[in-house]
C-alpha cells in the first residue's frame, strides 16, 4: 500500500465517520441531541480538565515518591527497591522521563495518557458487552467527568494504569472468538498483575465471560495460565534493568519479601486507611495531590461525581440480588426478561463479577492497609454499568436521562476545581469537600 | 492447538442486545417530518478478526501518548517546570550553600563500591580505602547537607580554587555549582573520623562541585 493509499483511505474513513454522524444527529430526537451535546462536553471538558496544569506541583506529592523517583533510578541503573509492587508501573512511568526528563511533567507523563485511555477502553467495553454504541458513548463521558479517575490521572500512581489494563484485559476476552484472543487476554491480565498484584482478580470475570458468553471453547480458559508467566518475565526484566540478580529464584525472592512486606503493612494504623466497605459510600476519599502556596491551596481530590456514585453501586450490587430474587420464585420470573434481555443479563453478571472479584483481596485480607484508592477498579466495572442501564433507559424514558446528564454535568462544573487543582482558598475548598473524612 | 470456534447452535457473533421485533412495514413518512430515529443498536459485526478491537485499542493508546507528548513538547511545558525541579536531576546543575568546618576535609566520607562518571567515595562498602595511594579530591565524593537541609553526595569542593587560601578557623559557609551526575542508594556515610559507616535510607543525589566561593 502506497502512502498516497493510506491517505486517501484514511480521508475516506473519515468522511464516512462524519456523514455517519451527520446521518445519526438528523435522526435524533431534540432531547437525545441535548443529551448528546452534553456528553460531549463531558468528554471535552474531562480530557481538558486531565491534562491542564498537569506539572504542578513540580515536586512529588503524597505517594508519588514511590514511583516517580523509582523510575529516575531505573533510568540511571541505581538499585532500587522503593516500594512493594512490581515493576511494571514504574517502567512504564520511566518512558515520560525518557520523553521529558526528570521533573513533573516528565513522572506524570504516562500516568496521564494512561488515564486517557481509560476513557477509550470504557468506551469499547461497554461498546462490546452491551453492543450499542449509545451505551459506550455514555460509558466514555461518565469516566471523563467523573473525580475518582480525573484526579488519578494527573497523579504519578500506578493504579490508573491497572484500571486501564484491568479494563483492557476484560475488552480483550469479550472479544475473543478463538484461543488466540484469550491468549491475549490472558497476557494482558499478566501485564495489569505486573502493575500490581489485585489484577490477578481479573481472571475471576474473565473466565465468567468465557463460560457465560460461550465464545469460546471452555478450554481455552488455560491459556490465561499465561499470565503468571508474563508476570514472571516482567519481573525478571525489572530487576534486572534495576541492577539486581534476575533470575528465577532471585525473582521469587522478591515476590516473597515484598508479600510479606505488604502483609506487615496490614498491622500498622494508617489516618488515610478506611475498609473496604465505605468505599460504594464515599465515605473517606482521599486528596491524592495538595499544594499550597500563600493562602490558597490546589487539590486533586478522588471523590467520585456522586451523580454517578451512589447510582453505580446501586445497580452492581441490586441487579444481580434483583436477578437472584426474581428466579428465586416461579410467580416473579416473568418480571426480569419483561426489563432484560440474555446478552444484557450476561454482561450484568460478567460486570458484578468483576466489581465483585475485585473488591475480595480487601475483603479477605489487608487488615489496615487497605485505601479508597483500591476502589478504583471495581469502580470501573460499575461505572460501565451504569452506562449500560442509562442507555437502556434513555430509549423509554429520554428526558429523565437527560435530567440525569445534566445534573452530573452540574456537578461535575462544581467540583472540577477539586479534581483539577484550581487555586482555592480554604473556603471554596471546604465548600466542594463538604464531609470532613473528604478534606486532607 | 486447533483454533476453536463457536459450537453448533450458538452464534459466533455477540448476540444483538434488544433487538427490536420486527415492527410491521412503517407509512412512508412525509417529506415535513423529522426522520425517525434510529435504535442505537449495532449490527451484528461483520469484523472476523477478533484482533481489530485490541488493535484500535492499541493504536489509539499511542495515537493518545503521541498528542499529548506533542502539546507538551510544541508548548515547552515540561521545560517549564524542569527549573522547579530545583536542579535535582540527572545533567541538571544547581547553586548549593553548605555550612563547613575546617576539618570536614577529614571528616565528611562515604563508603561505595560505585563509581560515576569517575566519582566515587574515599572508601570502598566493605570500608577498605578505595585507593591505597589515596584519592584526588576532585574525584571523591563526600557526604554534605545543603542549607535547606538536601543530603547529597560531592566531588571537588576542597580543591575548588576559590578554597585554596587559608580557610577560617570557625563555621563558613560555601557556595558551589553542583552538577548531578547521579543517584546513590548503596552508599554508607561518616562524619568524623571516629565515627561509623551508617548506610542511607534514600537515594542521595550525587555529583561534581565546582567554583566554590566562601560569600563575603
Amino acid at each position: 500500500m502506497t502512502p498516497a493509499k493510506m491517505v486517501r483511505g484514511a480521508v475516506e474513513t473519515g468522511k464516512g465517520a462524519w456523514q455517519d454522524a451527520v446521518d445519526r444527529w438528523g435522526a435524533m430526537e431534540r432531547t437525545a441531541r441535548a443529551t448528546t451535546v452534553l456528553l460531549a462536553c463531558m468528554i471535552v471538558g474531562g480530557v481538558i480538565l486531565r491534562i491542564q496544569g498537569i506539572g504542578f506541583p513540580p515536586r512529588n506529592t503524597f505517594d508519588e515518591q514511590f514511583y516517580g523517583p523509582t523510575a529516575h533510578h531505573i533510568l540511571l541503573g541505581v538499585p532500587d527497591l522503593h516500594d512493594y509492587h512490581p515493576p511494571l508501573g514504574k517502567l512504564l512511568g520511566a518512558i515520560g522521563l525518557i520523553l521529558f526528563g526528570y521533573n513533573s511533567v516528565g513522572w506524570r507523563f504516562m500516568y496521564l495518557c494512561f488515564g486517557l485511555q481509560t476513557i477509550i477502553i470504557a468506551f469499547w467495553l461497554t461498546r462490546q458487552l452491551f453492543q450499542n454504541r449509545r451505551a459506550a458513548w455514555f460509558a466514555a463521558a461518565f469516566v471523563a467527568a467523573d473525580g475518582f479517575f480525573i484526579a488519578h490521572s494527573r497523579t504519578a500512581f500506578i493504579d490508573i494504569m491497572l484500571v486501564c489494563l484491568i479494563l483492557w484485559s476484560v475488552l480483550a476476552v469479550v472479544t475473543a472468538r478463538t484461543w488466540r484472543g484469550i491468549a491475549v487476554a490472558g497476557i494482558l491480565i499478566g501485564i495489569a498483575t505486573s502493575i500490581k498484584w489485585s489484577a490477578a482478580q481479573t481472571l475471576v470475570p474473565a473466565v465468567v465471560v468465557v463460560l457465560l458468553f460461550r465464545r469460546v471453547r471452555w478450554y481455552t480458559i488455560f491459556w490465561f495460565g499465561l499470565s503468571p508467566i508474563v508476570h514472571i518475565l516482567i519481573w525478571m526484566a525489572g530487576l534486572h534493568l534495576m541492577g539486581h540478580d534476575s533470575d528465577p529464584l532471585a525473582v521469587w525472592n522478591v515476590i516473597l519479601s515484598s508479600m510479606t512486606s505488604l502483609s506487615d503493612l496490614g498491622r500498622y494504623d494508617n489516618p488515610l486507611a478506611s475498609p473496604w466497605y465505605s468505599w460504594p459510600a464515599l465515605y473517606h476519599p482521599i486528596v491524592v495531590k495538595l499544594s499550597s502556596s500563600g493562602t490558597t491551596s490546589r487539590y486533586a481530590s478522588s471523590a467520585g461525581n456522586v451523580v454517578f456514585w451512589f447510582p453505580a453501586a446501586l445497580l452492581v450490587i441490586g441487579l444481580p440480588l434483583a436477578r437472584g430474587l426474581t428466579a428465586w420464585r416461579a410467580s416473579w420470573r416473568k418480571y426480569w426478561p419483561a426489563f432484560f434481555d440474555a446478552s444484557f443479563t450476561k454482561a450484568v453478571l460478567v460486570l458484578a463479577t468483576g466489581w465483585a472479584a475485585l473488591l475480595t483481596l480487601f475483603v479477605v485480607s489487608m487488615g489496615k492497609h487497605s485505601f479508597f484508592y483500591h476502589y478504583l477498579p471495581p469502580y470501573a466495572f460499575a461505572i460501565v454499568l451504569l452506562a449500560g442501564v442509562t442507555a437502556k433507559l434513555e430509549r423509554r424514558w429520554p428526558r429523565a436521562v437527560l435530567v440525569f446528564v445534566a445534573l452530573s454535568v452540574l456537578y461535575a462544573i462544581y467540583f472540577a476545581p477539586a479534581w483539577g487543582e484550581f487555586s482555592l482558598t480554604l473556603k471554596e475548598a471546604n465548600r466542594r469537600l463538604i464531609f470532613l473524612p473528604w478534606r486532607p | 492447538m486447533p483454533e476453536t470456534h463457536a459450537s453448533a447452535g450458538e452464534s459466533p457473533q455477540p448476540q444483538v442486545a434488544d433487538s427490536p421485533t420486527p415492527p410491521e412495514a412503517p407509512p412512508a413518512p412525509l417529506p415535513s417530518e423529522p426522520p425517525v430515529q434510529q435504535p442505537d443498536v449495532l449490527p451484528p459485526s461483520k469484523v472476523t478478526g477478533e484482533f481489530n478491537v485490541l488493535c484500535y485499542t492499541l493504536l489509539s493508546l499511542f495515537v493518545v501518548s503521541f498528542s499529548v507528548w506533542l502539546i507538551f513538547a510544541w508548548t515547552g511545558y515540561g521545560k517549564r517546570y524542569a527549573p522547579h525541579a530545583d536542579g535535582w536531576y540527572m545533567g541538571g546543575t544547581r547553586t548549593v550553600e553548605v555550612t563547613l568546618v575546617r576539618d570536614d576535609a577529614q571528616n565528611l566520607t562515604c563508603a561505595s563500591d560505585l563509581v560515576l562518571e569517575g566519582l566515587h567515595c574515599g572508601y570502598r562498602a566493605n570500608q577498605e580505602p578505595f585507593d591505597p595511594n589515596g584519592t584526588e579530591d576532585r574525584l571523591q565524593l563526600r557526604p554534605y547537607n545543603t542549607a535547606d537541609s538536601v543530603l547529597f553526595l560531592g566531588a571537588g569542593l576542597w580543591s575548588s580554587p576559590g578554597l585554596s587560601g587559608s580557610l577560617p578557623k570557625e563555621r563558613f559557609t560555601v557556595v558551589c555549582n553542583f552538577r548531578m551526575v547521579s543517584a546513590i542508594k548503596s552508599v554508607s556515610l561518616r562524619w568524623s573520623p571516629t565515627g561509623s559507616f551508617g548506610p542511607v535510607k534514600d537515594a542521595v543525589p550525587a555529583g561534581l562541585l565546582s567554583d566554590c566561593v566562601i560569600p563575603q
